[in-house]
């Protein structure tokens, strides 16, 4: 019970973490890969949305911090990325992908009418 | 680590170095400095090789995670320094070794996780290459331009295509834009627009922007907040300085009119291309140098000044107008100027909790 409240608020501070590119927490984008709890210590592994990603350091800083404040003293934390690790969009929340799902455009939308009437029967 | 961290920062002054070189060397064209100015006749490979060309090279080598990457942009940045220093030669041969490592280096990306942005970003990097080759072999600045933006254009459009998988758009979407990026290559590998013909090189450059417009998380995170807002902004302005460059190549064909080039290339460099830059600074400065630099609202003043400076700059080209074209040089100084002031600042004012929204 202790260790999920501890769980709780680790993950409470990652959610105060945003991907600053997206605007969205590292939580929500399901960037948290795992969160293990030990005696005294706090180990937290996230993945990128690429691999590629040149900003995985900054993010696990800042990661790293907001637990810290969050926990203080006599936590030690441990945030590292794992670069091997292959994230898809389905890891995300569904309410973010709703937001970032594409919209249809109105003139796709009337050009489809506008076809489907031309071809309709009569 | 503090070594690694160090080396990356002194390859973002050198960078700096370029771009305050590069910018002399364009106001030195305008006739706006007394005296000589070093390499004045090289403002183009100055500014796309030795300053982009280090800053995108280093933000590779820094994803890549590999240290010996950073001797690609350590490549292109010397490319600068010979250049000032009056081995034109021995730069152009550096930066050609800078974009054949940032060629293999993005390939070996595209080979571990294949993908439509890994094989863009691949593409965008052999464009840099390609143009760095032409200039070597004896063609002017003026003819490789346009291959060298490709390059820009390509990179900052595979960035832009790794953060829309989140729109997830379709494979028929992605075929569409094999097809525009296709007819973009063509275009440039048919000489356009020096053979006088620049309307497939025009349709495909507003292709590739209108789809990147359609497809891209900005359209969503433009009314976030924070840094994702601000990059937003600069971006939307930017895709429009795209499209407007794609008019200029079919309404002004450089071949042919007397300031068509001028609109374009400074439409794609200074609209579209230093617009990013202003987006992405604030994340990937520190991300790169461990710099404590970060994103504040003031920072809209400085990008909202170089919309103003691209706007008149075309204005000027349109118009015939050398002194508007002075007018506009200077307001882009300004908001560089202003820019870098402002993110200096923000170095020695923190906040209470870091974080890079």
């Amino acid at each position: 019970m202790i260790l999920g409240r501890i769980e709780g608020e680790v993950r409470a501070a990652l959610r105060q973490v945003d991907d600053p590119e997206l605007g969205v927490s590292i939580v929500d984008l399901g960037l948290v890969q795992s969160v293990a709890i030990a005696p005294g210590q706090i180990d937290i592994v996230l993945m990128m949305t690429t691999p590629t990603c040149p900003i995985g350091r900054l993010i696990a800083e800042t990661a790293e911090l907001a637990v810290r404040q969050q926990l203080g003293s006599p936590w030690t934390v441990r945030v590292a990325v794992d670069r091997a690790a292959v994230w898809t969009p389905e890891r995300a929340a569904p309410t973010v992908r709703a937001a970032f799902a594409p919209r249809p455009s109105r003139i796709g939308r009337r050009l489809k009418a506008g076809l489907a009437q031309l071809f309709a029967r009569a | 680590m503090a070594a690694l961290l160090a080396a990356q920062l002194g390859l973002i002054l050198a960078a700096v170095v370029s771009l305050a070189l590069g910018v002399a060397g364009g106001l030195g064209r305008l006739g706006m400095l007394a005296g000589p100015v070093p390499a004045a006749g090289l403002h183009g490979p100055i500014m796309i090789c030795g300053f982009f060309g280090t800053l995108i090279s280093l933000e590779r080598a820094v994803a890549s995670g590999a240290w010996p990457a950073l001797l690609i942009p350590s490549l292109s940045a010397t490319g600068a320094v010979l250049l000032i220093a009056g081995q034109d030669e021995a730069g152009a041969v550096a930066f050609l070794l800078a974009a054949l490592g940032l060629t293999v280096l993005t390939a070996a990306s595209a080979v571990r996780l294949p993908a439509m942005f890994t094989a863009v970003m691949t593409l965008g990097a052999a464009l840099w290459a390609w143009g760095s080759w032409q200039w070597l072999a004896g063609s002017s600045v003026t003819e490789v331009s346009y291959v060298w933006l490709g390059f820009l254009i390509l990179t900052i459009a595979a960035e832009r295509l790794e953060l829309s998988r989140l729109a997830r758009p379709g494979a028929v979407a992605h075929a569409v834009l094999a097809l525009f990026l296709a007819g973009f290559v063509l275009a440039l590998a048919l000489g356009q627009p020096w053979t006088g013909a620049s309307a497939m090189l025009s349709g495909s450059l507003a292709a590739i922007a209108a789809w990147l417009l359609r497809y891209d998380i900005a359209l969503r995170t433009i009314r976030g907040q924070g840094t994702a807002r601000f990059a937003a902004a600069c971006l939307l302005a930017g895709y429009a300085w795209l499209v407007a460059a794609a008019c200029c190549l079919l309404l002004l064909p450089p071949a042919t009119t007397v300031f068509g080039h001028d609109a374009a290339v400074h439409a794609i460099g200074t609209g579209f291309v230093l617009s990013m830059v202003f987006a992405h600074a604030p994340v990937i400065l520190p991300a790169v140098t461990g710099a404590p630099v970060r994103y504040v609202p003031a920072l809209y003043a400085p990008a909202a000044l170089l919309q103003c400076a691209v706007a008149l700059r075309l204005a000027a080209d349109l118009a015939l107008a050398p002194a508007w074209r002075q007018g506009a040089a200077i307001l882009t100084v300004t908001s560089i100027l202003l820019y870098a002031g402002l993110l200096l600042a923000t170095s020695f004012i923190r906040p209470r909790v870091r974080n890079p929204a």
